[in-house]
C-alpha cells in the first residue's frame, strides 16, 4: 500500500514539480504511470521508493517513510531504472553478492527468466549489451519477489520476442500482496497488462483510475461520430471516443485516451462521472 | 547486532568494494615496487650512473663515498603513493554513492556503507605500508649485502675504527617512528577526503586539497599563537607536546576523526539521488 498525501516537490524553487498531490496506490495492481517528457514520471518513482524526499506533504510505502531508507523497507523494494547501472562483474557474482539481501530472493526463477530472455548466466555484465543488462535486471527484479516493483521504461532495449517474455513473466508475476508500477511511453508494449492508470499533469495526478471505471464511462470506436469526445486520425481511419451510455464494452485504448488527454486539457472535464478525478 | 549494523550485511558491502576494484587492489604492491625502482634508478642519481655511466665512477673509492653521502631518506615520499592509490581505489565507489539509484536502493545501510568503505581504506593504506616496509627492508638488506663489508672496510683505511654510517643512506631502514607519523597524518586525512567526494559534486579533488590545507595553516597558526612566550628564548626545538599534552592530542584526534565520519555519514544517509 502506497500513501501520498499532499505531496510537493520541487528541484529549484520556481520550478514545481508536483503541487499537492495525494493518492492511494493497492495492492494486487499493475499501475501504468504516463505523462509527457519532463512531467516528473521518474521523479514520482523516486519520491516513492525514497531517493528523493518531498518538499511538502509525505509519502508512506507498506507503512515506511521511504525516506528514511530502512534495510526492511529496501528489502521489499526493487526499482528498475531506465539506465542500467549494474556493476561490471559476471552475472554469477552480481546474484552471490546481492540476491542473499532480499529475504524472498528465488535463485532458479532467475536462471528461468534468463533462459526465456535467452542471457547465457555465464556472461559478464560489462561485455552485454544495453538490452541484455536490461534483461539481467528485470529477470533480478522479479527473483527478488519484492512486494513493491517500480519499472522505468521496462522495455526500452528489449527485443521484439523479450517484450512478448516481459508481458508474460509480469502477468504471472502480479499478485494480491504486490504491487507494481511501470512508467513508459511505449504503451503499446504494456497496454494489456497494466488494470490502473495514473497520469501526471500540469504539476498534479491529472488522471488516477482503474481501467475498469474508465471503461463504464468511454467507448472506443472507429470511423466518423460526429458526438465523439476525442477523435484521431490514423491510416486506416478515424478513431474516436465516446461517451459509454449504454455499458458496452470496447478495448481500451490507453495511447489514444492518453492523446486525448494531452491534446485536449479539458477533456478530462467532459467525461460525465469524473468522481475519481483529481479535484 | 543493531540494524544499523549487520556483520551479514557489511560483509557484503565489503564484497561488493573487493569485487570491484580488486584488480586496482592487486597491482598496489607492484606500483609501490615500480616507485622505488623509480626513485633508485632516476636518472642522474648514483645508481643509475653505476649502470648507465660507469665513467661517473672511475673506482670503487668514489661509488662508496658516493654511496656513504647520498641521501635516500626521501623514499619515505613513496608512503604518499598509497593515499593516491586508495583515492583512485575508491573514486568510482563515491560516484557511485551520490548517483546510482541501484546502490541506493540495496539494502544495505549507510552506517554498513561507512564502515566498509573505511575499512576498505584502511585495508589499502595497511597493504601499501607494509608492502612499503617489506621493500624498504628487502633493498637496506640487499645493499648492506652488496656494499656493507666495503663500506667498513673503506671508513676503517681512513682510520675510522668506530664508524658512523648516516641514517639517511641506503644501509638504514626508514624508522618505524616516521612511518607510524606518516600513517596517523594519512589517516587524519582520510575522513576529508570522504567528506569532499561526497560535499562537493564538482571539483571534489581540488576543493579537498584546499581544506586540507585550510585545516593545517588554522592548526599550525592555533599551535603557534598557544605557544609559551618563555619558549622564543629557548635553544630546544618546540615539540607539541610542550604546547599540549599527548593525551590531549590523541583525545582530540579521535574526536576529530569521530566527528568527520559522522558528518560524512548524515551527509550519506540524506543524500537525493
Amino acid at each position: 500500500m502506497i500513501a501520498i498525501n499532499n505531496l510537493s516537490f520541487h528541484y529549484k524553487k520556481d520550478m514545481t514539480i508536483f503541487d499537492n498531490i495525494s493518492a492511494t496506490l493497492s495492492p494486487g495492481h499493475i499501475y501504468g504511470l504516463l505523462g509527457l517528457n519532463g512531467v516528473g514520471k521518474t521523479t514520482f518513482l523516486k519520491l516513492i521508493c525514497g531517493l528523493l524526499f518531498p518538499k511538502t506533504g509525505t509519502v508512506k510505502t507498506n507503512g515506511f517513510s521511504p525516506s528514511t531508507r530502512e534495510v526492511t523497507f529496501l528489502s521489499d523494494v526493487y526499482f528498475v531504472t531506465d539506465e542500467v547501472d549494474l556493476p561490471p562483474w559476471t552475472i554469477s557474482n552480481f546474484l552471490d553478492i546481492y540476491g542473499s539481501l532480499y529475504p524472498k530472493f528465488d535463485r532458479s526463477y532467475f536462471e528461468d527468466i534468463l533462459i526465456a530472455f535467452q542471457v547465457n548466466r555465464r556472461e559478464k555484465i560489462k561485455s552485454l549489451s544495453y538490452g541484455q543488462r536490461k534483461k539481467v535486471n528485470i529477470a533480478f527484479a522479479l527473483a527478488t519477489n519484492t512486494s513493491l516493483l517500480l519499472m522505468d521504461e521496462p522495455t526500452n532495449g528489449l527485443d521484439i520476442p523479450s517484450k512478448t517474455q516481459f508481458r508474460k513473466l509480469m502477468a504471472r508475476h502480479v499478485s494480491p500482496d504486490r504491487t507494481i508500477i511501470i512508467s513508459t511511453h511505449q504503451i503499446r508494449d504494456i497496454h494489456q497488462l497494466i488494470d490502473h492508470l495514473l497520469i501526471l499533469q500540469n504539476y498534479t495526478l491529472a488522471l488516477d483510475a482503474s481501467i475498469d471505471e474508465l471503461d463504464k464511462q468511454i467507448k472506443f470506436r472507429q470511423g466518423t461520430y460526429p458526438e465523439a469526445l476525442y477523435t484521431e486520425s490514423r491510416p486506416n481511419g478515424d478513431v474516436n471516443i465516446l461517451a459509454n451510455t449504454n455499458g458496452e464494452e470496447t478495448p481500451f485504448d490507453i495511447e489514444l485516451f492518453f492523446n486525448a488527454i494531452s491534446n485536449h486539457p479539458g477533456f478530462l472535464k467532459q467525461l460525465s462521472n469524473a468522481k475519481y478525478l483529481q479535484p | 547486532m543493531s540494524k544499523k549494523l549487520h556483520i551479514s550485511r557489511l560483509k557484503i558491502a565489503m564484497k561488493e568494494l573487493f569485487q570491484s576494484y580488486k584488480l586496482l587492489l592487486y597491482t598496489m604492491p607492484l606500483f609501490i615496487l615500480f616507485f622505488f625502482a623509480v626513485l633508485y634508478f632516476v636518472p642522474g642519481g648514483i645508481f643509475y650512473n653505476r649502470l648507465f655511466n660507469p665513467a661517473a665512477f672511475p673506482n670503487q673509492e668514489l661509488w662508496i663515498q658516493a654511496l656513504l653521502s647520498t641521501r635516500f631518506d626521501e623514499r619515505i615520499f613513496i608512503l604518499l603513493l598509497p593515499i593516491a592509490y586508495t583515492m583512485i581505489l575508491t573514486w568510482r565507489h563515491f560516484e557511485v554513492l551520490n548517483k546510482s539509484e541501484r546502490i541506493n536502493l540495496t539494502p544495505i545501510t549507510y552506517l554498513e556503507r561507512t564502515v566498509a568503505i573505511t575499512l576498505f581504506c584502511v585495508a589499502g593504506l595497511l597493504l601499501g605500508t607494509l608492502c612499503f616496509i617489506l621493500y624498504d627492508h628487502i633493498s637496506v638488506w640487499w645493499f648492506k649485502h652488496l656494499y656493507y663489508e666495503q663500506v667498513l672496510h673503506y671508513l676503517e683505511q681512513q682510520g675510522d675504527l668506530y664508524p658512523s654510517i648516516g641514517k639517511s643512506t641506503v644501509f638504514f631502514t626508514i624508522p618505524i617512528w616516521n612511518i607510524g607519523m606518516i600513517s596517523i597524518v594519512v589517516l587524519s586525512l582520510m575522513p576529508l577526503y570522504f567528506l569532499s567526494r561526497v560535499f562537493f559534486k564538482k571539483y571534489s579533488v581540488f576543493l579537498f586539497w584546499v581544506l586540507m590545507v585550510g585545516i593545517w595553516i588554522m592548526l599550525f597558526s592555533a599551535l603557534y599563537s598557544l605557544r609559551p612566550q618563555v619558549v622564543s628564548a629557548n635553544i630546544f626545538p618546540i615539540r607539541l607536546q610542550q604546547v599540549i599534552p599527548v593525551i590531549i592530542s590523541t583525545i582530540l584526534y579521535i574526536v576529530y576523526w569521530c566527528l568527520a565520519m559522522a558528518t560524512f555519514y548524515h551527509k550519506l544517509k540524506e543524500k537525493e539521488i
